[in-house]
């Protein structure tokens, strides 16, 4: 052994720098802890952020359901029957003498459709299949794939031939 | 080395001891956290802990709104609140109890008890009044909001702490009470905590307008909280009622009732091609939005009158039933329409006489003869001649006894006595063709009519056209109730009744159009026989009659006699109304008169 491998050894070997080694595994371990624990809290304050968030728009969409009904009820309460009728009175209209009325043929002129709130059920369903654009797969069943197969391999055939 | 190793045993023995004394605490500490499951308030405590974790609310979808065949919003949904107070936040209870005696009418007394009720597990929350309208809940809040900025300054040591508004929506019927018997209403179920529908198509629909009700756990902790449940909305409802229409019958109806001072008004309009129903009116109605005046359901709905007179009330319909008589006879081949009868105003059968409404003979009639001079005995004698099991038979067919299958809930089958019951006698076949001994409901007479204005042909009469589920709107069509005459029955029918009615220059006749009916005039049985001088006066008609688009019943219960009368005559009383709603019909219907309609080739 030299001199400079002893000096080094002698470093090794004193107690203060034992002290300093455990020191600073106990202070990494502490730092590794740490930074998992800011972690967890950074995530868990965040979670908790937009759960409060959640509930609160939960909490909007609801009120804001709850106004679009009432404003509906409210138009409609504007529009009833009695009212119009009301307004229609203190304007100077007067229900009509049926002798007075004169009718016209007006050409091209069609009744009133049927009032029409949403699509009759097989529109709806072709609006969202189109609206979705998904592959074949899923939108058509299995049966139908294979009559449809079959069919075009019919007609490949046929031009084939 | 010896100092070093005692050194050691000295560093050894202190940590002993440390490890024996954080044993020692933590089986302490072990120990008391076992106690309290094992204490008595455990469960208490556990409950407690529960409750803090959250609570269940019901996530309930908007009811679905009801339209008319416009699209005009006939039961809808409105912002109303629930007051309550919050008990362990209560400071003091006096001015609470002021407060909500002065703004939403609460009793004091009622209100000190709930405000002062001692808060506990069981108790945390006291419901004062579980409907105020937004104009009470408003004035509420302005006076909350006036103490709070006195409180916060600590110019008052009164508190209003603890008390609690919670909007949530309510059914409303923003035409008021339009429709109102068809309609039906909404209160809370005596089963449960919910509201649901009762009569009507609320009833009937009320599994499909509620929607599903669906629980969600709301945590307190944020850190759990969970999407809502995705609740598909209540359906919506289409009618086939045309607003207009229907609030011109309402008032038709209601001068009607106060003039003829009867205890009821009634109407329905049918469309005889699909069974769709125009109008259904009731005089007097409920106005749905005032169920708390509980003098007003009273005076609406005495004891014993059902909510949809129209489809729940039976009676006698009287002569309208010769309409169905003659038209069963005339399609059996028992009659036909120019068959001579000599009334001598008696006829005697099933050991009873039965005798004419004038107690007069009628003399030499034809059958249309027999119609407009509304003659018992010609029609007994018609129902005789058909025999007792053809009659029925028709009947049947035409509906009577059965239910029409509306779309509204509590409908009435009425009573049609056959060969077999044990109650029915041969006499009963001469008087069930003139419409006595024999109960019906309004809509089963207009539906029956509709097979003689639409080609011999009934149908199901509904008021629902359409439903709108999840997005997707479900039409209602037409539905075939019977085939129970021919079309040539039909026809022949309805142009001898035009007949008649223009022979006898009847009030219900209708300038400019055409139109075919019977009036009726039913005395009303009682447990003595049938009731002096009361009578339900009807009038069934339809038109115009080369093209029909419509059938009216008007039924009034119980009128006065017009004047110089002793008895409410349909003739006199019933006729004339249905001339009324068919003058303004035809002009809201859009149909030209049948010179008009000639002209440019829309009639038939």
């Amino acid at each position: 052994m030299n001199r400079a491998q002893k000096i080094l050894q002698a470093y090794r070997n004193t107690p203060w720098r034992r002290q300093t080694q455990m020191l600073s595994r106990l202070a990494a371990l502490g730092l590794v802890a740490a930074v998992v624990m800011m972690v967890y809290t950074w995530m868990t304050s965040q979670a908790g952020t937009y759960g409060i968030k959640v509930q609160e728009y939960q909490a909007t969409a609801l009120a804001a359901q709850q106004n679009i009904e009432d404003k509906n009820a409210e138009l409609a309460d504007l529009t009833s029957n009695e009212n119009l009728a009301l307004r229609a009175t203190q304007m100077g209209y007067q229900p009509v003498d049926p002798n007075r009325v004169r009718y016209l043929e007006v050409e091209g002129y069609y009744p009133e459709p049927t009032l029409a709130l949403a699509p009759p059920p097989n529109a709806a369903h072709q609006a969202i299949v189109e609206e979705t654009g998904l592959p074949e797969e899923y939108t058509t069943s299995l049966f139908e794939w294979l009559q449809e197969t079959i069919s075009r391999l019919r007609v490949r055939r046929v031009g084939g031939e | 080395m010896t100092e070093l190793s005692s050194q050691i045993k000295v560093r050894t023995w202190r940590i002993q001891v440390l490890m024996a004394g954080l044993l020692i605490s933590s089986l302490l500490v072990f120990g008391w956290t076992v106690s309290f499951q094992l204490i008595p308030e455990a469960q208490e405590i556990r409950l407690r802990g529960d409750q803090m974790d959250g609570f269940v609310r019901m996530v309930k979808p908007p009811r679905g709104p009801i339209y008319d065949m416009d699209g005009y919003l006939l039961a809808g949904n409105h912002i109303v609140y629930e007051v309550g107070i919050d008990l362990p936040s209560v400071v003091t209870p006096e001015p609470i109890a002021q407060v909500l005696n002065a703004t939403i009418g609460l009793n004091y007394e009622d209100a000190l008890y709930y405000a002062s009720i001692p808060p506990s597990p069981e108790a945390v929350y006291a419901q004062v009044a579980r409907t105020v309208s937004s104009e009470e809940a408003n004035a509420l809040i302005e006076i909350y909001n006036e103490w709070l900025a006195l409180y916060k300054e600590g110019k008052t040591k009164e508190s209003l702490m603890g008390l609690v508004l919670y909007p949530r929506l309510a059914r409303t019927y923003p035409e008021g009470d339009l429709a109102s018997q068809v309609l039906g209403l909404v209160g809370m179920d005596d089963f449960s905590e919910y509201e649901r529908g009762y009569h009507g198509l609320e009833e009937r629909f009320d599994s499909e307008l509620s929607g599903a009700v669906s629980e969600m756990f709301v945590p307190f902790n944020p850190n759990q909280a969970a999407e809502q449940p995705s609740v598909p909305p209540g359906a919506t409802l289409i009618l086939t009622l045309d607003r207009d229409i229907q609030a011109m019958v309402e008032d038709i109806l209601d001068l009607a009732r106060e003039e003829y001072k009867a205890k009821s008004a009634n109407a329905i309009i049918l469309d005889p091609e699909t069974g769709a129903i125009r109008a259904m009116a009731s005089s007097p109605r409920l106005d749905p939005n005032r169920l708390d005046d509980v003098d007003h359901y009273k005076e609406v709905y005495p004891e014993g009158v059902p909510f949809n007179r129209l489809i729940s009330q039976t009676f006698e319909p009287g002569s309208v039933m010769k309409i169905f008589t003659m038209a069963a006879a005339v399609d059996n081949g028992d009659v036909e329409l120019d068959t001579q009868f000599f009334d001598p105003g008696f006829f005697e059968y099933g050991g009873i006489t039965i005798r004419n409404w004038n107690r007069q003979a009628g003399g030499k009639l034809n059958m249309i003869g027999c119609l407009q001079h509304s003659s018992n005995v010609c029609l007994a004698w018609v129902g005789t001649e058909m025999g007792a099991e053809a009659f029925y038979t028709y009947m049947d067919a035409f509906g009577f006894g059965h239910f029409t299958s509306v779309d509204l809930a509590n409908e009435a089958t009425g009573r049609m006595k056959e060969p077999g019951d044990s109650d029915w006698y041969p006499a009963d076949l001469a008087t069930n063709t003139f419409g006595q001994g024999v109960s019906v409901t309004a809509l089963q007479v207009v539906t029956a009519a509709g097979a003689l204005a639409n080609e011999g042909q009934t149908m199901v009469p509904h008021v629902t056209q359409a439903m709108v589920d999840n997005g997707v709107q479900v039409p209602f069509g037409p539905t075939v109730y019977g085939n129970p005459i021919r079309p040539e029955t039909a026809q022949a029918m309805t142009q001898a009744l035009a007949l008649s009615l223009e022979n006898e220059a009847s009030l219900a006749l209708v300038p400019g159009y055409r139109m075919a009916g019977k009036t009726g005039t039913a005395q009303i049985p009682g447990d003595e026989g049938y009731l002096k001088n009361k009578t339900n006066a009807s009038f069934i008609g339809w038109g115009p009659v080369d093209d029909p688009q419509f059938v009216i019943y008007v039924w009034l219960e119980e009128p006065e006699p017009t004047e110089g009368s002793d008895t409410a005559w349909g003739s006199t009383i019933a006729a004339p109304i249905f001339s009324q709603i068919a003058q303004r019909l035809v002009v809201m219907m859009k149909l030209p008169p049948d010179l008009v309609r000639e002209q440019i080739g829309m009639s038939d």
